[in-house]
């Protein structure tokens, strides 16, 4: 009883934790598929507790240490699949970061060169010939 | 002689103490040569420090030195410089070397060459730690790339328009020099060094501490090994020797 409470407890842990990434839109659609996909077997397992040896039996598996190994297996694989895509991304914010700061310096560059060569308007009030030259 | 157009890169992470000084230097040694420093989101006042005829590049945040010297390498390629040169910010390198290792590049073979301390016995002394990670960085290189670099971990160096390309490619993250000498080795570029000597830090803080050193000879000596399955610069992105 104790245990189909655990594995109740976790198996909606995971799914809710999914609905709510995706409705807060912190997670993409299929990074969530992944939490589903780990759930769902969670409350398969608490509904039907001797699940793990009867799909021990069908896949042919002896020992159900075995099966354990194969999950352990996957949440492995499931961990360098989530690295590789934070390195990628890292890559990319870098690269960003760089590209931003080059283009920041330009810009500088630009409005200092625009301010250089604006010519200076001349005023009116401080040109002694003004007046004479409208009279003429 | 063809007039060539060169950069010196000044990466910098709060070096507010040395900055203004390593820079003049700069201009001193290599007047017709730009300079550029790579501001790597410094604290304290670095970027407001350095005088206005040098060109200031302020990264949104800090990077590390490899993306800081990327950046560099970058706004090289894109403002179409023949040779850059990585001087620290922190004064350890002598402005009056780089002319020197600019010759070298000219002169020789090299598409890169690396300002060496221990080329020349008894140049330039290091901690009994620090002188084992490079000895041990030294022999790893040696067996990779069957060639003595005796000074692999030096970031004193000078580069032409092949390499200023292939680093705006791509460039390692963390500790990167003795990385970049392995990746260029393997890419078919070819890497000297001479010898210079080094001044102390003038002031800041040290990329490694000694603390960290046997950390950083591990990281690095585990990064040469993964680089032999590497090829981060294909010729179609670098041109052709």
């Amino acid at each position: 009883m104790t245990l189909t409470l655990i594995l109740l407890a976790i198996g909606n842990m995971l799914l809710l934790m999914a609905i709510r990434s995706l409705r807060k839109q912190r997670l993409k659609e299929r990074h969530a598929l992944l939490f589903v996909a780990v759930g769902v077997p969670f409350l398969a397992l608490a509904v039907w507790p001797d699940a793990i040896g009867w799909l021990s039996g069908w896949l042919g598996i002896e020992y159900q240490t075995v099966l354990l190994l194969a999950v352990t297996t996957f949440f492995l694989v499931l961990n360098f699949n989530l690295l590789s895509i934070v390195s990628i991304q890292e890559r990319r914010i870098t690269s960003l970061a760089q590209m931003v700061a080059i283009m920041a310096q330009k810009l500088s560059v630009d409005r200092e060169h625009r301010t250089s060569r604006s010519p200076t308007l001349p005023i009116e009030r401080d040109d002694p010939d003004a007046n004479n030259r409208d009279v003429a | 002689m063809k007039f060539v157009r060169g950069v010196v890169i000044v990466p910098a992470y709060n070096e507010a103490g040395s900055i203004e000084r390593v820079v003049e230097d700069v201009k001193q040694a290599v007047p017709g040569f730009d300079v550029v420093v790579i501001d790597d989101g410094s604290t304290d006042a670095t970027a407001s420090i350095v005088p206005d005829w040098a060109t200031v590049i302020s990264l949104p945040f800090n990077l590390g030195i490899g993306g800081a010297m990327q950046t560099g390498y970058r706004f090289a390629a894109e403002h179409g410089y023949d040779i850059a040169v990585q001087v620290d910010g922190d004064g350890q390198h002598p402005a009056s070397e780089i002319v020197g290792l600019v010759e070298t590049l000219r002169e020789g073979d090299a598409d890169m060459v690396i300002g060496s301390r221990f080329l020349e016995r008894g140049q330039y002394r290091q901690s009994a730690a620090r002188a084992a990670g490079s000895r041990v960085l030294r022999l790893l290189l040696r067996i990779l790339t069957g060639r003595t670099y005796t000074d692999c971990t030096s970031g004193f160096r000078v580069a032409n328009r092949r390499v200023i390309l292939a680093f705006s490619h791509w460039y390692p993250d963390d500790y990167p020099e003795p990385e970049v000498v392995l990746l260029l080795h393997r890419a078919g570029f070819r890497v000297t060094e001479t010898s210079v000597r080094m001044h102390q830090r003038v002031s800041g803080r040290s990329s490694i501490p000694l603390g960290r050193g046997l950390y950083y000879v591990l990281k690095v000596a585990v990064a040469l090994l993964l680089d032999t399955a590497r090829q981060p610069w294909p010729q179609a992105k670098v041109g052709a020797a």
